[in-house]
């Protein structure tokens, strides 16, 4: 393992009122040299903080930090070999492109030469040739991203830290500067931690990604994983999103299952819930993409609440037996709409369900 | 998502002891030594120069000068009451050793006067800086930047300067009263003097905090706000009396507070003006110039240190904390301007009545340098310049010497304690905010007394306390093994003991008659210097030593540099002309002044440059130089004077720090609160420690308010009065209190001749500072004189 965390544990002291704040709690993550790794979650997950703590910002209360091979518990920040992109950029202000770039280079006490080299090869990079005397109050959004950035990049660091660098970007600048990190990152090789609240943004970018909530790590894992097999109701809801049906097991052997949900049964076949025994009570995770909408048939039967145009699909909300669901049509010779209070029959693509343990 | 919710107020609301918390939290600063040092520091310069010698100054009034526990200070107040009784009790348990009776009367009074004097001051000063505030943010009037550098003058100008020009315009001989209105005079019915004159001199003096504070609330005010309220049908009057004042309310109410206690802390005004009133600061340096009664001195100190200390805490953790209006927060964008002019008219012609009026009584000052004898003959003359010339220039060169010297410290130590408040995260920092703030706050008598109280004697216990503290630092920063920690710490205070008594032989003549003091520093530089080159000549440790080699080079030049300064003196006192003798003797005093640092402060900061040096030091003999190095700091904090500084010009450089580092810790806290934290943190990650940070980042982009501390300090240094009064020397004379001791007999041109001199000085230097600000660094910035 290249850099991980074991059982790191992140208690606030009490201050000025507030209580103590327990903001990671027991997490264990590990990541592979070359990895690009999203740490995922709401706000006041602690995924900042543990980012803070990897960076050196925050010492762990207990646990340990291990990169390549060393605790780095002790080490400050400024030995630690990491270089990071703040969600402010943190450009400095009163340092043209070039200087606020060349900053930790003059730190190491680079040659001039050196310098030059380095800093138009990571222009080139953030394509910003020509930029080099800029004020930072000169640039657009944008272009301070791809400083902050280059800033980073130039001294070749152990681990890559982004502290949601996308968020201050509008939409289509942060899907653009989305693909561009992960080329780059593609491209050098570099680790990285990377924490976004945007699950699109780490399902694009990420080889693996934490889901984090109240402080504990929930999942760690592929984003397809993730979003396939999630481990708990807040993962199911967090990632994509997700009716949840109760249910029941009637059979099951070696990941062939029957399940009964409002009284219909319900096939699954997966390896992956070879561990569900028969008479077992579950939660039912159904997608909204994966329930269909029929006039004419399907296996139960259900009420449209109300109906959404979004363009690119029909978002309906169905009422089936009392219970709400959401249900999504993306497929384009499906676009008239059904009226709300319209009964209809509802089925759902069976082999794509996912199932929870209560 | 509510049950994340639910997660997230749990996790909150958990409460424990969080001690081990908060020694990990130190044990987090220590692991950067710069920090620590600076935080150490910090607290050191604040225990020695702000907190004791208020306590001591706290205590002395309940001690008679043979040292016997009195209260006679405070049972006078009761004399005459019913509290009789109580005094008599008293004093049957020797609790009162003095006479009390007959004292009462006078002493209430004193204390009404001055409370009145309080009240009304800061009432119409608060009503004045509003009217200010309201024209020159919301009416709009014209010559806006005008008005402004008006109200500012007083800001700039010893704290007796209006006295001045008012007792010229309208005192006995006043230009106004006895040469236009020809009024004839009975005493104390309708002159100046007394309490009216008084209130009206202060509030001309005091309100432009009250101005300062006002703008800033009303700039920052929200005008979205009052839209809203106009859009909900309000009309002009019902919203301002609903909106807008209640949002104004906790700036009125702290700036009422301020100038209650600036009016009670003066002291140049009612010595100037009051005529048979006395208030309290008179009171006490009465006590002390003429009765030479400290304790009485003390105990009043302490009458006036409390209310003035209840109003600071109140401003300071209730109202502060109840204020709706976000003091850290830019102007904000939407401006709002009264829309009747009436009122428009109204502010207009008040703020210019009073600006005509504030100028007038300056250019009084100016005028009455240049006649003859103002009142009799206003023949225009040089006479009271030339007088100055004659008899002034030493302390007008002492006075500016000191205010610039103390001047960029104050502005940098203010600028880093307000990093360490901002940024950094450890207990004790409310203690460090608290503290960095009080010198300033307390009425200036009580840092003056406390300084005679604490550093006319020697203090051994003192010493003691700062070698426990520096030592510890000390041996916890170089190394991480106890056994290593104690050899060292034993070893260290061991030789350094042993060597401090180098200067004069020790107690028991344990090393004969000593080599004397000034040999010492030769021993001690000299040793500082070869370890720097021997710890440069390792391998891999190149240039670690330069530190060390600077500071053996500073303590060598303690006496070195006579060889400049005495031949200098000498050629001074050959020269025929008057102020080229001056200039030249009193430069020779001050080459000797940078190194001259009292031995005890040097010994302080030996205990942190040495850690600097050694720290990341691992090569030969590494424990051995770790000794040496602790020996070096505790020689020089044991040797020597030991605390007393009276009658050097430490004793004032220190006070007018403690005086004016409060206001470079808030501009410099006000300036970091704007700037973002990543900034420096982005600093950090790319490979700088925290002084590499501090000067590269943090510093260039506080640099406006390093500026303006700057301003702010000198200015605080030139006219400060109370605190120095007490602390003058032959040798260090300053200029406020050579008018206050002599204009009496010297006449009133004459202190207006010094005002004068005090108010260019402080303009040269404020003209620098722009010029240096706009032309040289480019810095389009505003520096305002807002020390409030």
């Amino acid at each position: 393992m290249y850099l991980s965390l074991n059982h790191v544990t992140k208690t606030f002291p009490a201050r000025g009122g507030a209580g103590e704040v327990n903001a990671v709690h027991d997490v264990n993550i590990e990541i592979q040299k070359g990895e690009l790794v999203t740490l995922l979650g709401p706000s006041g997950c602690g995924k900042t903080t543990t980012l803070r703590l990897v960076a050196g910002f925050e010492f762990p209360t207990s646990g340990d930090i291990i990169l390549d091979g060393k605790v780095i518990n002790n080490v400050p920040t400024h030995k630690r070999d990491m270089s990071m992109v703040f969600q402010s950029y943190a450009i400095f202000p009163h340092l043209n492109v070039y200087e606020n770039i060349a900053y930790g280079l003059h730190v190491q006490k680079v040659g001039k030469d050196e310098i030059k080299t380095r800093i138009d090869r990571v222009l080139d990079m953030v394509h910003l040739e020509g930029y080099e005397t800029r004020a930072p109050n000169q640039l657009s959004g944008g272009q301070q991203q791809r400083v902050a950035l280059a800033r980073a990049l130039v001294m070749n660091p152990k681990v890559l830290l982004m502290d949601e660098p996308l968020s201050n970007l509008d939409t289509k600048l942060r899907e653009k500067m989305r693909f561009e990190i992960r080329q780059l990152q593609r491209e050098l090789g570099f680790t990285s931690l990377y924490v976004t609240h945007d699950q699109l943004e780490a399902m694009v970018l990420s080889d693996k990604v934490v889901i984090m909530n109240g402080g504990k790590l929930e999942q760690f894992g592929k984003p397809r994983e993730i979003y396939r097999y999630p481990g708990s109701r807040f993962v199911a809801d967090f990632i994509g999103r997700a009716n949840f049906l109760e249910a029941k097991v009637i059979e099951a052997k070696n990941g062939d299952m029957k399940i009964s949900v409002f009284d219909k049964i319900i096939s699954l076949n997966d390896p992956y819930y070879s561990n569900f025994s028969a008479g077992e009570k579950i939660d039912l995770v159904v997608r909204p993409e994966m329930v269909n909408v029929r006039r004419d048939a399907g296996k139960f039967d259900g009420k449209v609440v109300t109906a959404s145009y979004l363009g690119e699909s029909i978002e309906y909300v169905i009422d089936l037996y009392g219970t709400h669901i959401t249900a999504r049509e993306t497929d384009p010779a499906r676009m008239d709409i059904i009226q709300e209070g319209t009964p209809v029959k509802v089925d759902f693509v069976e082999n794509c369900l996912h199932v929870l343990k209560i | 998502m509510q049950e994340t919710e639910a997660e997230i107020t749990k996790m909150t609301t958990k409460k424990k002891g969080g001690l081990k918390n908060r020694i990990s939290e130190i044990a987090l600063i220590a692991r950067d030594p710069i920090l620590m040092t600076a935080l150490i520091f910090s607290f050191i310069f604040l225990i020695v120069f702000v907190f004791y010698p208020i306590i001591r100054t706290s205590m002395r009034g309940f001690v008679t000068k043979d040292g016997v526990f009195d209260l006679t200070e405070f049972a006078r107040y009761f004399d005459g009451t019913i509290f009789d009784g109580v005094n008599e009790g008293l004093k049957k348990i020797n609790w009162v050793v003095q006479e009390t009776v007959g004292y009462g009367r006078t002493y209430r009074y004193v204390l009404g006067d001055t409370l009145k004097m309080g009240c009304l001051t800061s009432f119409f000063g608060t009503l004045i800086g509003f009217i200010f505030a309201y024209a020159t943010v919301r009416c709009n009037v014209p010559g806006k930047r005008f008005v402004h550098l008006i109200a500012l003058i007083p800001t700039v100008s010893p704290p007796f300067a209006v006295a001045i020009a008012m007792i010229q315009l309208f005192g006995r001989t006043g230009l106004i009263t006895k040469n236009l209105l020809k009024i004839n005079f009975t005493a104390e019915t309708n002159d100046i003097y007394g309490m009216d004159g008084l209130v009206i001199v202060q509030v001309l003096t005091f309100f432009t905090v009250s101005y300062l504070m006002l703008k800033s609330m009303m700039e920052r005010l929200d005008a979205s706000m009052e839209e809203a309220a106009e859009t909900l049908g309000a009309s002009r009057w019902y919203l301002f009396r609903t909106v807008t004042l209640p949002l104004l309310v906790p700036g009125i109410a702290s700036s009422f507070l301020l100038l209650f206690v600036e009016s009670m802390a003066d002291l140049g005004n009612p010595q100037f003006i009051a005529g048979r009133v006395t208030v309290l600061s008179s009171q006490i340096y009465m006590a002390v110039i003429g009765e030479y009664n400290y304790q009485k001195a003390a105990a009043l100190s302490l009458v006036l240190l409390l209310p003035t200390l209840v109003v600071y805490l109140v401003q300071r953790y209730y109202i502060n904390k109840r204020s709706y209006v976000s003091v850290t927060g830019k102007p904000t964008v939407g401006k709002i301007y009264e829309k009747s002019k009436t009122i428009r008219v109204i502010f207009a012609v008040l703020v210019y009545l009073i600006c005509a009026f504030i100028v007038i009584v300056y250019l009084t000052i100016i005028a009455c340098s240049l006649v003859r004898r103002w009142g009799v003959d206003f023949t225009p003359s040089l006479d009271n310049w030339r007088t100055l010339i004659d008899r002034g220039l030493e302390s007008i060169l002492d006075t500016t010497f000191l205010s610039l010297f103390a001047t960029p410290i104050s502005a940098v130590f203010g600028m880093v304690i307000a990093f360490l408040i901002v940024r950094k995260k450890f207990s004790g920092k409310e203690i460090l905010d608290f503290g960095s703030n009080l010198g300033g706050a307390v009425p200036g008598t009580i840092v003056g007394m406390g300084f005679i109280l604490a550093f006319n004697f020697e203090n051994v216990g003192m010493i003691y306390a700062l070698a426990v503290i520096g030592s510890f630092f000390f041996i916890t920063c170089v190394s991480k093994d106890w056994k290593e920690r104690i050899l060292i710490l034993v070893c260290g205070v061991g030789i350094g003991l042993l060597c401090s008594c180098l200067d004069d032989g020790g107690p028991i003549h344990l090393l004969g008659e000593g080599i004397g003091l000034a040999n010492l520093y030769y021993v001690v530089g000299a040793v500082l210097i070869l370890l720097g080159l021997f710890i440069n000549m390792q391998k891999g440790y190149k240039g670690a030593g330069k530190l060390s080699i600077w500071t053996g080079i500073y303590l060598v030049l303690n006496n070195l540099i006579l060889y400049v300064s005495k031949p200098l003196r000498i050629s001074g006192k050959r020269q025929q002309i008057r102020w080229l003798k001056v200039t030249l003797q009193q430069l020779a005093d001050y080459i000797e002044v940078p190194f001259s640092l009292p031995t005890f402060f040097i010994g302080v900061c030996l205990f942190f440059i040495t850690a600097l040096v050694i720290y990341q030091y691992h090569g030969k003999f590494k424990t051995l130089l770790r000794v040496l190095f602790l020996a070096c700091a505790i020689t020089m904090l044991f040797t020597g004077n030991k605390l007393i500084m009276s009658g050097t010009a430490y004793v004032i450089l220190f006070a007018f720090l403690v005086r004016s580092i409060p206001a470079s810790v808030r501009s410099g806290v006000a300036a970091l609160q704007q700037i973002d934290g990543s900034i420096e943190e982005a600093s950090s990650i790319l490979g700088g420690d925290s002084a590499y940070t501090f000067r590269k980042v943090t510093l260039p982009l506080i640099t406006p308010a390093l500026l303006s501390g700057l301003i702010f300090a000198f200015t605080r240094h030139m006219t400060s009065l109370s605190a120095i009064i007490f602390l003058v020397s032959a040798k260090w004379r300053i200029v406020t209190a050579i008018i206050m001791s002599g204009w009496e007999q010297e006449g009133i041109s004459y202190a207006a001749v010094f005002s004068t001199v005090i108010i260019v000085v402080v303009l040269i230097f404020i003209g620098l500072i722009n010029l240096i600000t706009k032309k040289i660094l480019k810095i389009d910035t505003n520096i305002d004189i807002n020390s409030f």
